[in-house]
C-alpha cells in the first residue's frame, strides 16, 4: 500500500491510496484521476498515461524501458522526469509520491 | 443542387431513418455511412439493435465489413478484439488486459421496423421523442399496425446517393402547389390546419382533396414533420395507406431517401402482402420521390423565394421553425 499525491496543473491535490502490484495508470483510472487516459490499457502504446515524477521521486520510481522512452517522445510536452504511468509499478517504497499530472495528454 | 451553397448546414440536430428493421436481423452487422461517419450497426443475440463508429480502435479495421456478432459484442475481422454496444473494448483473446479507449455510439430507435438514429453535434442525448406512426395520429385515424400489410420488404423504397439537402424535401409538406405539376394530381390540395406541437419538435399540416366528381373533400392527409429529418403522413378516406419519408445526410454532399408504406389489409386478410399490391405500390406509390427528385436534384436553393400569395404565410412558418434545428447548444444534463 502506498499513498500517492497527484497534482493538477491548477495546484489541485488529490491523494489515494495504492495497492501494491497495481501500477500507476490503474490507480489514477480507479481514483477518478481524469488527466490520465491510460487508452491502450497498460501495452505502453498509446502515450496518454503521461505525467511528470516529482525529482525527489524519480529515482524510486524506476527506470523507463526502451519502449517507454520512445513512446514518451509522442507525448506532449515530454520533460526529463515524464513517465508513462502504466509502466511504474506500485510497491510500498513509493508511498508519499508526488505526480504531476500534465494539462492535457494530446 | 449544390449543397456547398445552401445557408444551411448538412449536421442538423434530430432523428433520421437509417435503415429498415428487417434488414438487420439478429446476430448481423451493417455498414452504414451517415454524417460523414462511418458507422456500424449490429444486432445481438438479445435482439437489440447497437450502433456506433464503424473503426477498430486497435489498427482501424471496419467492424461492419466481416465483423462478427458475438453475444451483444461485435468481433473485429482482423485481429479479433472484441467490442460491446457502449463502445468498450471487452476481450483481446490472446492478452489479459483490454483497451480504455471507447469507440463512440449512438443513439438508436426502432419503431414499426423502422431504425432510426439520434444526430447531435455536440453529443447531447436525444432531446425529444420521434412521432408514432401509429399512437400520434389516434385523433386522426385510429387504426391498428395490425390493419396495414408488412412494410419490409415491399413497402420500402431507398434513394441511396441524392444531391438534396433534406430540409428542402420537407418543404413539399406546404407547398400545395406543386402536387398538380409534379405529381399529376388531378385537383389540387388545399391546406386546412397548420400548427408546431411536441415542444417544437414537430411541424404539423393537415391537407384535404376534393373529389373531381363531387367537390367535396374526399379524402384529407395529416404530415407531422419530426425536425428536418422524416415525415409521418396518415391519409384518411378513399386511401388510408400512411407514408414515411426520410432524409439523412450522408456527407455533406449528398443523402439517402427513404419511402415506407403501410398499405391497408383487405378486410380480414391475414399474411404477406399481395402480388398485385405489391406491384401497384411499387409502380404506383413508391415512384412519387421520384418525381420530386426530378427537381431536387437540378435546384438552386433560393433564400428569399418570391412565393405565390397564398403560400407565404406556410413557408414562412415552415422555414423560420426548420432555422431552429442547427448549431443548438449542448442539451442541459438532467439527471
Ligand atoms: S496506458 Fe497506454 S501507454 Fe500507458
Ligand atoms: S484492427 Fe480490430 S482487432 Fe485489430
Ligand atoms: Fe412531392
Amino acid at each position: 500500500m502506498a499513498l500517492i499525491k497527484f497534482i493538477s496543473v491548477n495546484g489541485d491535490v488529490r491523494e489515494v491510496n495504492a495497492d501494491s502490484g497495481s501500477n500507476l495508470m490503474q490507480v489514477a483510472l480507479d481514483n477518478g484521476i481524469d488527466e490520465i487516459l491510460g487508452e491502450c490499457g497498460g501495452s505502453c502504446s498509446c502515450a496518454t498515461c503521461h505525467c511528470y515524477i516529482a525529482e525527489d521521486w524519480l529515482a524510486k520510481s524506476g527506470t523507463p524501458d526502451e519502449i517507454e522512452q520512445e513512446m514518451l517522445e509522442c507525448a506532449l510536452d515530454p520533460a526529463k522526469n515524464s513517465r508513462l504511468a502504466c509502466q511504474v509499478n506500485i510497491s510500498n517504497e513509493l508511498d508519499g509520491m508526488v505526480v504531476h499530472l500534465p494539462e492535457s495528454q494530446y | 443542387m449544390n449543397l456547398k451553397e445552401l445557408p444551411f448546414s448538412m449536421k442538423p440536430v434530430g432523428w433520421f431513418q437509417i435503415a429498415w428493421s428487417g434488414e438487420i436481423p439478429a446476430g448481423e452487422v451493417k455498414p452504414l455511412r451517415y454524417f460523414g461517419e462511418d458507422l456500424v450497426a449490429f444486432r445481438g443475440e438479445d435482439g437489440e439493435l447497437r450502433l456506433m463508429n464503424a473503426h477498430c480502435h486497435h489498427m482501424g479495421a471496419h467492424l461492419g465489413h466481416g465483423g462478427k456478432v458475438k453475444g451483444n459484442c461485435v468481433t473485429c475481422p482482423y485481429h479479433g478484439w472484441v467490442w460491446n454496444g457502449e463502445g468498450k473494448n471487452v476481450e483481446i483473446p490472446y492478452q489479459e488486459n483490454t483497451i480504455n479507449k471507447r469507440i463512440k455510439t449512438w443513439h438508436v430507435t426502432e419503431q414499426h421496423g423502422c431504425v432510426f438514429m439520434w444526430h447531435d453535434p455536440t453529443g447531447s442525448a436525444p432531446r425529444w421523442e420521434l412521432p408514432h406512426m401509429f399512437d400520434s395520429f389516434r385523433e386522426f385515424s385510429d387504426r391498428d399496425e395490425s390493419e396495414f400489410y408488412p412494410i419490409y420488404p415491399h413497402g420500402t423504397r431507398r434513394w441511396p446517393n441524392e444531391p438534396v439537402h433534406p430540409q428542402i424535401t420537407f418543404e413539399n409538406s406546404v407547398d400545395s402547389m406543386h402536387f398538380r405539376y409534379v405529381h399529376d394530381s388531378p385537383l389540387d390540395p388545399m391546406l386546412l390546419e397548420m400548427d408546431i406541437r411536441e415542444n417544437d419538435s414537430v411541424f404539423r399540416t393537415l391537407f384535404g382533396f376534393k373529389s373531381v366528381r363531387t367537390n367535396n373533400i374526399e379524402m384529407t392527409f395529416d404530415t407531422r414533420t419530426s425536425g428536418v429529418g422524416c415525415s409521418f403522413n396518415v391519409f384518411k378516406g378513399a386511401y388510408n395507406y400512411r407514408v414515411l419519408f426520410s432524409a439523412t445526410p450522408i456527407d455533406d454532399e449528398t443523402s439517402e431517401l427513404f419511402n415506407t408504406i403501410w398499405w391497408e389489409r383487405k378486410d380480414g386478410e391475414a399474411g404477406d402482402m399481395p402480388l398485385v399490391i405489391q406491384e401497384r405500390i411499387k409502380n404506383e406509390i413508391l415512384t412519387t420521390v421520384d418525381e420530386d427528385l426530378l427537381v431536387w436534384r437540378h435546384q438552386k436553393y433560393v433564400d428569399r423565394p418570391m412565393l405565390a400569395k397564398q403560400d407565404v404565410k406556410a413557408f414562412n412558418m415552415l422555414r423560420k421553425w426548420q432555422a431552429g434545428f442547427y448549431d443548438l447548444p449542448p442539451a442541459e444534463q438532467v439527471d
